[in-house]
């Protein structure tokens, strides 16, 4: 299994390098604005815009976090494992090596796992500096939501790794779990989006965004449990279509 | 250690359009089995069931006399595989394959698998992408012969290769077999190399096996009778396997060389190749099949 962990890391590694320039971009965008908010340019517009009534450390925060987020997204490509593994007929080796489906499967999870933990690791760590620099993130509120949207990552992975089990192509798979969550989404929010389409009212739509956000800083176990109970799932159904199939790798 | 490295017994696989229809033969240990047929026999097919690739429809496949099935995974350990693509990712080099492959393997060796790349004159640094369809087949074998496998399993390793590399390969295969308990079952359709190296031969045809058994004995039996077109109807049908007609006489594989050089001394009879055995038979099942 642990070849097969090394084999997908081999296949990621043209991607670490997109994904190095990506931390180190925007590590520099985002502690340049945290700066210029302090002491620069923005610092200014920040207080017109304070002045005119709008939550300008809201805004901020969001604009930060969206950058460190950015490169923790980019460890959810995990689809394109199986374009490496289908392209050059890996699946054929892969069982041939005396390594069981159960391992076979396990080993694209934890690869994934692997990933995502050293997302997380990094964004943890850029978090602890722009939090040191800037009053405008609290690191235990920015750690929660880093968590919270690495289970997101999460659980969106395990059901595009089941779904290329399942024979999905890799590059249609991550469309099916980020669109069941927006028509969810639309569904549970059906009365708030007419509402918002209607009459221009953001009242119930701010109120959800700020329990979400809420959710996410401070309630991150809940997204972990989820993330944990989809992976099981997700896992233990690959193995039952690899099985099926054989094969797969 | 069990006698018949391989074992398949009455194994059915049925694919809709394609059935790999009970088959059964053996492979003892020790020896080179040659298996036979043309391209879409069955041969890939009856691979992949004894590797567990694929899931067969009944019949049993025992590997060194244990069965094949998802408990027994560890069983591939002394299997080296080579298929006829190279499975490798192209952008992966010889040195990162050992390191995948010391990670996969218990018996590993990397100083064997190293050795094998400068036997077969493979950088070890370079993208195998960038290597032809020659060194891509050594790179395959260079795996194989490095965890100590007791049992290679290929699937038409010398197709589309030029003759000196296929000599090459050929002799790599010889030194393998050459060491004791090594076992070798070789897929290929082209019978000239089976004819140098196998021991036994299993001959599939449609799903089905046409001949196994030990090849001198299947060269030793079959022969090409040449004879005058309306001389053939004197040959007993028991010994016909078919009949070639040409314009100036006929060439009829025979099943029993020695009853028909006594029967019909007055005909020239010439020992058979396997590509003779084969082409005849494979005729043979397609006019039946066109008769039914």
């Amino acid at each position: 299994m642990k070849g097969l962990i090394i084999k997908d890391i081999y296949c990621l590694r043209k991607q670490l390098t997109t994904y190095g320039f990506i931390i180190f971009g925007v590590a520099a965008v985002a502690i340049m604005f945290v700066l210029s908010e302090r002491y620069g340019n923005l610092r200014e517009t920040v207080s017109g815009m304070q002045e005119a009534g709008f939550d300008i450390a809201a805004v901020v925060k969001i604009a930060v976090m969206f950058f460190m987020l950015l490169p923790l997204v980019c460890t959810g490509q995990i689809g394109d494992l199986f374009n490496y593994d289908k392209k050059a007929s890996f699946y054929k080796t892969a069982a041939s090596l005396p390594v069981s489906t159960e391992k076979r499967v396990l080993s694209k999870f934890l690869t994934a796992l692997l990933f995502l933990a050293a997302g997380l690791a990094v964004d943890i760590a850029m978090a602890a500096v722009i939090s040191s620099v800037s009053d405008i993130l609290l690191f235990s509120k920015c750690a929660g939501t880093l968590v919270s949207i690495s289970a997101c990552v999460m659980t969106v992975t395990s059901i595009i790794i089941m779904l290329d089990y399942a024979g999905v192509k890799p590059d249609y798979a991550p469309f099916f779990p980020i669109g069941a969550g927006f028509i969810l989404f639309v569904i549970v929010k059906f009365r708030d989006i007419k509402s918002l389409l209607l009459n221009d009212d953001f009242g119930s739509f701010s109120a959800f965004f700020h329990k979400l956000i809420n959710a996410f800083e401070c309630k991150s176990y809940i997204f972990a449990i989820v993330a944990v109970a989809v992976a099981a799932v997700s896992y233990f159904v690959s193995v039952y279509i690899a099985k099926q199939k054989k094969g797969v790798a | 250690m069990a006698e018949n490295v391989i074992e398949f017994k009455n194994v059915v696989k049925d694919y809709g359009d394609f059935k790999l229809d009970s088959i059964s033969f053996v492979v003892p240990e020790g020896s080179v089995c040659g298996f036979i047929g043309q391209n879409g026999a069955g041969k890939t097919t009856a691979i992949s069931l004894l590797l567990d690739l694929i899931r067969r429809d009944a019949g049993e496949v025992y590997l060194f006399g244990e069965p094949v099935d998802e408990k027994h995974a560890y069983l591939r350990e002394d299997v080296g595989v080579v298929f006829d693509e190279m499975g490798f990712h192209e952008f992966l080099t010889p040195k990162q394959i050992n390191v995948i492959m010391k990670n996969a393997y218990k018996n590993w060796d990397e100083n064997e698998f190293f050795n094998n790349l400068k036997k077969f004159s493979l950088p070890s640094n370079k993208s195998c992408g960038a290597f032809s369809r020659g060194m891509r087949m050594k790179l395959q074998i260079a795996a194989a012969l490095s965890h100590n496998a007791k049992l290679l399993v290929m699937d038409e390793p010398t197709s589309g290769l030029d003759p000196i590399v296929r000599n090459e390969i050929m002799q790599i295969f010889r030194e393998f077999e050459m060491q004791e308990n090594h076992t070798i079952l070789l897929s290929s359709h082209i019978t000239g190399d089976l004819e140098k190296i196998a021991d036994e031969v299993v001959f599939i045809d449609a799903g089905r096996i046409v001949l196994k058994g030990n090849k001198d004995s299947i060269l030793e039996k079959h022969a090409v009778l040449k004879c005058p077109n309306d001389y053939v109807e004197k040959i007993s049908e028991s010994v016909i396997v078919n009949v070639q007609q040409g314009a100036y006489g006929s060439e009829v594989l025979v099943n029993d060389a020695d009853a028909c050089r006594r029967l019909y001394p007055d005909t020239v009879i010439e020992p058979s190749t396997l590509e003779e055995i084969m082409i005849f038979y494979v005729n043979r099942a397609k006019q039946q099949s066109k008769n039914a």
